[in-house]
């Protein structure tokens, strides 16, 4: 072998090995939005026990906290929210962004429950605040999924193309050569 | 399968158009669940003055025998759980049920609490505050209201004993029996459940037809012709009426004819080659 073969096979094996390193990357991405949805239905749990959980707050507590806005007003906002969120994500998929889950979703989710929780009226709106998280989350756990699949299907393509330049025998499935 | 166009098409509208109309539908029931309660409450609190207002000339004359029967009777009426009048000092005093005349109530527990929290009893409570829903002894779901008593110019000047610093003399108690109320709910949350079904089967269903219709059964023939040089019966019907995918079967179609073409003239070139090679030999 000679010394610019050498090199060139080097290059490939490392080439591979990023490849691999990549699908590997890519197969733990498409399983983030999965822990978004577990993280916010962890979320979720004590919050529906709340009346169980959580003492009563005090009335200094209320006081110092003010007069809590409407559960209409709030009803209203997460309607709102809702909308845009999916709209978004929509919009994410339609353009094939692929701008990871944001766990920042969860953050305003929990927002939600609060204010619910301070107006007196979480029972009675528990369950409209967890499918609008779960709404969301799935529709980003889905987008996130199909785009890290579509581009592992193209990692596994480009590696099964370099393996048989390589002569070696390929790791990807027969399917994908 | 999770791969094809299809579930890619019908997965996210799918999920979108189902979450928000669950989220609209969950948020409108819980609203509508608040005003009806609010409405029951406003209801109790206009029969709890009704009480007050009826019993008033009774209590100005101290004609107790009067004042317990007013209290029975209305008490025995249809969705009436309890009718109770306190003193002040939380004895009660009449009541729909005679057991439990005499009997001193607990300040802390809600209903009374809302005044009793601080130091000195409020003399005033927001319309709100003055209602509640509890479970009572015989698993009623009950929704109560509290109705002041106050001291007038009347009571203090003209008869008895109530000096002018008491401001409340009493309070009215009335509870309701929410059944009725609950049957509603329920009644319109199976309602809610049959329209968002029947909303989601026609929309995601007619967006699957659709999509089916004009976009995945040309695919699927597309698919299948392209798998094979030969013009089959599926090509052909794939010719017209199928818009873009028509025209890409055309376009398809005439590149395999090209191409055949060119074969032929390959062949029949190497054919004459050979030919003549033979014929020069």
């Amino acid at each position: 072998m000679t010394t610019t073969e050498a090199d060139s096979a080097q290059t490939q094996e490392e080439q591979r090995i990023a490849l691999l390193v990549s699908i590997r990357r890519l197969h733990s991405r498409s399983h983030q939005g999965l822990w978004a949805i577990a993280a916010f239905a962890c979320t979720s749990v004590p919050i529906m026990l709340s009346d169980r959980i959580f003492p009563p707050l005090a009335p200094g507590i209320k006081k110092m906290l003010g007069t809590p806005p409407s559960s209409n007003m709030i009803s209203a906002l997460l309607v709102v929210y809702a909308f845009s969120a999916i709209l978004l994500v929509l919009g994410r998929i339609t353009n094939g962004s692929p701008k990871m889950v944001s766990f920042s979703h969860i953050g305003y989710l929990i927002c939600f429950y609060a204010f619910y929780y301070f107006s007196g009226v979480l029972p009675e709106n528990f369950w409209a605040v967890l499918a609008t998280g779960m709404t969301i989350l799935s529709l980003e756990s889905y987008h996130i999924w199909s785009l890290s699949m579509a581009k592992i299907k193209e990692e596994e393509e480009t590696l099964a193309i370099l393996e048989r330049r390589m002569g070696m025998k390929s790791h990807v499935p027969e399917s994908m050569r | 399968m999770f791969q094809s166009i299809a579930t890619r098409s019908i997965v996210p509208v799918g999920l979108a158009v189902t979450g928000f109309v669950a989220i609209c539908c969950l948020s409108l029931y819980a609203i509508m669940k608040q005003d009806m309660i609010d409405d029951a409450a406003q209801n109790g609190r206009n029969i709890a003055n009704t009480v007050v207002l009826s019993t008033r000339y009774a209590m100005l004359h101290n004609d107790r025998q009067h004042l317990g029967n007013i209290i029975a009777n209305i008490g025995q009426h249809q969705g009436v759980e309890h009718l109770r009048v306190f003193n002040h000092d939380g004895f009660i005093t009449f009541s729909r049920n005679q057991s439990e005349i005499g009997r001193q109530v607990n300040k802390k527990v809600e209903g009374c609490s809302g005044c009793h929290s601080g130091s000195m009893p409020a003399e005033q409570l927001a319309a709100e505050k003055q209602t509640r829903r509890f479970k009572n002894e015989r698993g009623v779901l009950v929704l109560a209201m509290s109705q002041p008593i106050y001291n007038e110019d009347s009571c203090s000047v003209s008869c008895h004993y109530h000096p002018v610093n008491h401001k409340v003399l009493g309070m009215l108690d009335i509870g309701l029996d929410q059944g009725p109320l609950q049957n509603s709910l329920a009644l319109m949350r199976y309602r809610m459940i049959v329209f968002t079904l029947m909303t989601l089967v026609l929309t995601v269903g007619g967006v699957a037809a659709l999509l089916n219709r004009s976009f995945f059964i040309p695919l699927k023939k597309l698919v299948a012709v392209t798998s094979t040089d030969e013009t089959t019966e599926a090509e052909r019907q794939l010719e017209s009426g199928y818009g873009e995918l028509s025209l890409l079967a055309r376009n398809y179609h005439s590149l395999i004819v090209r191409l055949n073409d060119t074969r032929e003239a390959l062949t029949r070139c190497r054919s004459c080659n050979k030919e003549k090679d033979g014929g020069g030999s």
